[in-house]
């Protein structure tokens, strides 16, 4: 084979790599997420652990549902961040109890539809040392549709004294 | 002494003072914060919800402490835990990668202070299959410098939902 003809296989060969290479590119960028909000009302009286008093809360527990499909073989990737920060509560003596905790978490799904049960807390701490502290609690069943679209059902909802 | 002697030495003062003042309200302004990183090595070993494969729980579970003091006497808590450390391995090769990161905020009130927080980490199961759940309880005590020292008190992984 003389140089001649390489030089026009140099630049077809070139082109082929860039050809692929730009579609592996392309692939990658179909990666797609789905996005669902959900807010929770806080529906249970509430007490305090050491006063016994009722707690009356206002605001939601937020919880953001992420379903990424890469498109490229590999699992889904299913993320879920929690928000208690909107939540307040308060006692008929004055005492504010505030949601603080956020949490973040993710897992892999083998395919859609799927659906996942789960439990999600918030401690509200004892204003007296030493006593037990109110936990609220949520009992949840999440479907992920073969979208990605997150439904939540809440199956418990419960507040206990806990040390 | 006449009024022009002492007209100046007025006006001195009253800047002393606005500037004693001034600095103090700044001091009083001023937030400070203590952080304190606690790396908590896991080797547990408990067992899948779903086969009963024994998995063995190595790496780190992470908590940076925050003690913030707003200026005006008011400690604040912020406990940041992060489980990304920690892995879960069984025989068959399957491995449980941690992925939890949460954040939570105590009124501490004054220090020093003793306070006993939970962290966990948890592994969705399938379906109506239980979730692995591994949880760690800390009894923490914070000094009166700030400084956060924990002792685990509890450790547990339970298939729950």
């Amino acid at each position: 084979m003389s140089v001649n003809k390489f030089r026009f296989l140099i630049p077809t060969l070139a082109f082929a790599v860039l050809l692929v290479a730009g579609g592996k590119s392309a692939m990658a960028q179909n990666a797609s997420t789905t996005m669902t909000t959900t807010k929770e009302p806080l529906t249970t009286v509430a007490y305090t652990c050491d006063t016994f008093e009722p707690i009356t809360f206002t605001g939601y527990q937020k919880t953001v549902y992420e379903v990424k499909d890469s498109h490229d073989g590999t699992p889904l990737k299913f993320k879920m961040t929690t928000s208690w920060d909107d939540v307040v509560g308060t006692t008929p003596s004055g005492r504010v109890y505030k949601g603080t905790m956020n949490t973040k978490d993710a897992a892999d799904l083998d395919g859609l539809p799927s659906y996942h049960r789960f439990t999600m807390s918030q401690r509200f701490k004892s204003k007296t040392k030493a006593a037990a502290d109110t936990v609220y609690t949520f009992k949840l069943k999440i479907k992920v549709d073969e979208f990605g679209n997150v439904t939540q059902d809440k199956e418990d909802e419960r507040s206990e004294c806990k040390q | 002494m006449n009024e022009r002697t002492i007209r100046p030495w007025i006006l001195a003062l009253a800047f002393g003072i606005f500037l004693i003042a001034g600095t103090s309200v700044t001091m009083a302004q001023t937030a400070t914060t203590v952080s304190t990183t606690i790396k908590e090595p896991l080797n547990f070993v408990s067992a899948t919800c779903d086969t009963l494969e024994p998995v063995t729980f190595t790496g780190t579970q992470d908590t940076l402490y925050e003690v913030v003091n707003d200026g005006t006497g008011v400690f604040t808590l912020k406990i940041h835990s992060n489980w990304e450390n920690v892995i879960g391995s069984i025989a068959s090769g399957q491995a449980f990668s941690g992925s939890n990161v949460s954040d939570e905020t105590i009124d501490l009130g004054s220090l020093p202070s003793e306070q006993t927080i939970t962290v966990d980490q948890r592994w969705l199961g399938k379906g109506d299959a239980p979730n692995l759940v591994y949880t760690l309880k800390f009894n923490i005590r914070v000094g009166a410098d700030g400084i956060v020292t924990s002792s685990k008190s509890s450790e547990i992984v339970e298939c729950t939902q």
